[in-house]
C-alpha cells in the first residue's frame, strides 16, 4: 500500500513540472502585456522601457525566468552554482513563493491564504450537501427502479445537469432575496459571507452560505446521485448480494450494510475527482454570489490583468488537483481491495 | 454514465443465440441508426437541435421578417419594455429587442460549441490514436501531457487565457477546446488499446499494411462510434462553459449579442427586469437540456460498450 502511493507519489512528478511549464510558456507568449501597457506608454523613453524590464527580470531569456520563478534558481544559488545562472535570483514556488502580483507588489500566497477559508468553507458545504442528498437519492432510485419517483429524481438530475450554475444563481436571488423582500417575507442576503460590521456570528454566516452552497451543490447532486443509482443497481445483482438475502438477512440489513457499501466507492473517486473543485469549481458562483473566494479573486485580478497573480492562482489550484487526484486514487486502492494497481 | 439493466441484456442476448439469428445481419450504423431513431425523445431533442441551428444560420431573415428588429438596434424611447406584441420577449436597457438578440446569440453559442467539440475531437483523436497505436515512449509522453492539461484546473485555464488572447468566437473555441481535448484523447487512446490487440490488425499488419493505413482505414473506424458518441455528450458541456465565460465578460464581449453576455447585463436591471434574466437562461437551459437527452441517445444508440 505505502510502496503503491509512492510510486503515485514519484509519477506525480513530472505532471507537476509541466503544469508550471505550461502556465510559465503561456504567459511567456506575451511578453509585453506583462506590465499593462509598458511597451506602448509614450512617455517612456525606449531606455526607461530597457530599465524597467531589466528590474524586473523580463530581459533574461526564458529559460532562466522560468527557473528563477520555479525556485529552482534559488535552490541551486544555494547550493553555489549560481554563476550559471546570472543576474539576482529570487525564492520561487520550491520555497513556497508564489510570486508577486504585478499591480501592488504584495505576495500572492497571501491573498491566496487570504481567500482560501471563504472559498472552502463554500466548496466544502456544497460537497457535503451533494453527497448526504445524492446518495439517499440514487439508492431510492435503485431500489425502486421504474417507479414514478425513479422517474421524477432522473428528471430531476437530467435538468441539474443542463441549468447553468450563474443563472440558477441569478434566479434564486430574483426569487429569495429581490422577491421575497418586496413581499414583506424574510429574505436572504444576497452577496458575501456575513454582514458587514454588524454580522458575522454563526446564523448569520449560515444564511450567507444558504443560496451558494445550493446553486453549487445542484450540478453535483445531479451526477452523484445517478451514479448512485447505477452503482447501486449494479452492486444489488452481485451474488454476495443474492447470498445475503439466501441466508435469510433482512432486506433493509441487505441493503445499506452490504450493498450501498460496495455501492458508494466508485463515488469516493467521483468526490476525489471534485478536489480540483474545491479551488476552482465555484467561480462563477462566487462571482453570482460576491464571494470573496479565490476563483473570484483570480477573476478581479484578470480583469486588471494582474497576470502573475493570476499565475500564482492558477499554479497553487494545479498543485491542489494533483495532489487531490493522488488521495483519491490511494483511497480508491484503500476502499477497494479489490483494485491494485502495478 | 454507465446505466442500469447490463444483466437483463446480457441475458437477452444469450436469449437471441439460442434462438439463433432471427433476422438478417445488418451494418453496425445502420443498426445503431436504427435504434436511434426508434429513440422518441432523442429524435425530437435532436430535430430541436437542428431548428436551433437553422435558426441560428438565418439569423438575419428572422430579424427582418419576423421580429423586425437587428440585434443592436437602440431604441431609448422604449427601454425596459416588458413582454409584449411589439417586443416579444421584452427590451432591454438600450431598448434592443431581447428576441432578435437570442436568435442572434444562438449562433455564438452553437457556433463555438460546434467548433470546439470539431478541433478538442480531431486533437483528442489523433493524440489517441498515435498514442494507442506507437505505445510505449510517445504514448508515455502524449498521455503525461493530457495529465498535464487536466491538472490545471479549467476555469483558471480559461480565465489566463481570455487575458492573454482577445477572445473571438475562433479563440474563443481554441481556448476551450485546449482543455477538452484531453478527455477525448484519454477516451480514444483506451478504445485504441483494446481494438490493437485483436487478431485483424495482425492480419492486416501481416499482409503487409504500413502505419498509416493501419490507424486510418482500421483503427480509426473502430473508434469512430465513441468519437461520435463523446461529441454528442460534450456540446451541451461547452454551451455552459461558453455561456459562463460570456457572462464573467471573458468570452465573447457585447455588443455582440451571446445568450452568456446577455446576462452579464441583466444582472444590474433584473430588480425591476426579471425578463431580462429569465429568457436568455431558459434559452441556454432548453438548449443544453436537448443536447445532453439527444447526447444520451446517441450513446445509447452507438456505444459499443453497452452492447
Amino acid at each position: 500500500m505505502a510502496k503503491y502511493a509512492v510510486r503515485r507519489a514519484l509519477a506525480a512528478i513530472p505532471v507537476v513540472f509541466g503544469v508550471t511549464l505550461v502556465t510559465f510558456l503561456l504567459i511567456h507568449f506575451t511578453q509585453g502585456s506583462f506590465v499593462p501597457g509598458l511597451d506602448f506608454n509614450p512617455s517612456l523613453r525606449p531606455e526607461d522601457v530597457a530599465r524597467i524590464r531589466a528590474n524586473l527580470g523580463l530581459d533574461r531569456p526564458w529559460y532562466v525566468q522560468y527557473l528563477d520563478w520555479t525556485g529552482i534558481a534559488f535552490f541551486f544559488k544555494n547550493a553555489g552554482l549560481a554563476g550559471i545562472l546570472g543576474g539576482k535570483v529570487n525564492t520561487g514556488l520550491l520555497e513556497g513563493d508564489f510570486g508577486r502580483s504585478m499591480i501592488d507588489g504584495s505576495p500572492v500566497l497571501a491573498h491566496i491564504g487570504e481567500r482560501l477559508p471563504n472559498t472552502l468553507e463554500l466548496t466544502i458545504t456544497a460537497i457535503l450537501l451533494g453527497v448526504v442528498i445524492s446518495i439517499p437519492l440514487g439508492v431510492t432510485g435503485a431500489l425502486r427502479r421504474g417507479s414514478k419517483l425513479d422517474h421524477f429524481f432522473t428528471a430531476l438530475s437530467v435538468a441539474g445537469f443542463a441549468v447553468p450554475a450563474f443563472w440558477l444563481g441569478l434566479v434564486l436571488i430574483l426569487l429569495f432575496s429581490v422577491s421575497f423582500h418586496a413581499w414583506g417575507l424574510p429574505w436572504l442576503p444576497s452577496s458575501g459571507v456575513a454582514t458587514p460590521l454588524t454580522g458575522g456570528d454563526l446564523v448569520d454566516r449560515v444564511v450567507h452560505l444558504l443560496m451558494p452552497a445550493t446553486v453549487l451543490s445542484f450540478v453535483y447532486l445531479s451526477i452523484w446521485s445517478r451514479y448512485t443509482r447505477s452503482s447501486m443497481l449494479e452492486v444489488l445483482s452481485q451474488d454476495y448480494v443474492r447470498t445475503a438475502r439466501a441466508k435469510g438477512m433482512a432486506e433493509r440489513r441487505v441493503t445499506y450494510l452490504h450493498a450501498l457499501r460496495n455501492a458508494v466507492i466508485p463515488l469516493a473517486t467521483l468526490i476525489g475527482l471534485e478536489l480540483p473543485g474545491l479551488v476552482g469549481g465555484g467561480l462563477v458562483v462566487e462571482v453570482v454570489f460576491g464571494w470573496p473566494g479565490i476563483g473570484r479573486l483570480a477573476f478581479e485580478r484578470a480583469l486588471q490583468y494582474d497576470v502573475t497573480t493570476v499565475m500564482g492562482i492558477t499554479t497553487f489550484a494545479a498543485l491542489l488537483v494533483i495532489a487531490g487526484n493522488l488521495l483519491a486514487d490511494v483511497l480508491y486502492a484503500v476502499l477497494d481491495p479489490r483494485i491494485r494497481y502495478s | 454514465m454507465l446505466d442500469t439493466g447490463t444483466v437483463s441484456e446480457a441475458a437477452a442476448a444469450r436469449l437471441e443465440l439460442e434462438a439463433g439469428p432471427s433476422r438478417p445481419a445488418q451494418s453496425y450504423w445502420s443498426e445503431s441508426w436504427e435504434r436511434l431513431r426508434a429513440n422518441r425523445i432523442g429524435v425530437f431533442c435532436g430535430a430541436l437541435m437542428l431548428v436551433l441551428a437553422a435558426v441560428a444560420v438565418m439569423a438575419p431573415i428572422f430579424s427582418q421578417y419576423v421580429t423586425h428588429f437587428t440585434p443592436s438596434k437602440q431604441d431609448l424611447d422604449n427601454i425596459f419594455l416588458p413582454p409584449a406584441r411589439q417586443h416579444w420577449l421584452g427590451s432591454d436597457e438600450l431598448g434592443r429587442d431581447t428576441l432578435t438578440r437570442l436568435i442572434w446569440g444562438a449562433r455564438v453559442s452553437l457556433g463555438v460549441a460546434f467548433l470546439t467539440v470539431a478541433i478538442a475531437l480531431t486533437v483528442g483523436a489523433a493524440v489517441g490514436l498515435v498514442a494507442g497505436y506507437y505505445g510505449r515512449w510517445v504514448d508515455e509522453a502524449l498521455m503525461r501531457t493530457v495529465d498535464v492539461v487536466l491538472s490545471i484546473p479549467a476555469v483558471f485555464l480559461f480565465i489566463l487565457m481570455s487575458i492573454l488572447f482577445r477572445p473571438t468566437a475562433i479563440t474563443l473555441s481554441l481556448i476551450i477546446a485546449s482543455v477538452g481535448w484531453g478527455v477525448l484523447a484519454r477516451l480514444v487512446r483506451g478504445e485504441v488499446l483494446s481494438v490493437r490487440s485483436r487478431d485483424f490488425m495482425l492480419a492486416t499488419r501481416s499482409i503487409g499494411a504500413g502505419d498509416l493505413r493501419l490507424i486510418g482505414r482500421h483503427l480509426l473506424p473502430n473508434v469512430l462510434p465513441i468519437m461520435v458518441v463523446a461529441a454528442s455528450l460534450t456540446v451541451g458541456q461547452v454551451i455552459l462553459i461558453e455561456a459562463a465565460l460570456d457572462f464573467l465578460g471573458l468570452g465573447i464581449l457585447p455588443p455582440t449579442p451571446s445568450w452568456g453576455n446577455m446576462l452579464t447585463n441583466a444582472q444590474s436591471y433584473f430588480v425591476h427586469s426579471g425578463w431580462l434574466v429569465i429568457f436568455p437562461g431558459l434559452t441556454i437551459f432548453v438548449t443544453v437540456l436537448a443536447a445532453n437527452l439527444f447526447g444520451n441517445a446517441v450513446r445509447d444508440a452507438f456505444d459499443p460498450r453497452l452492447r
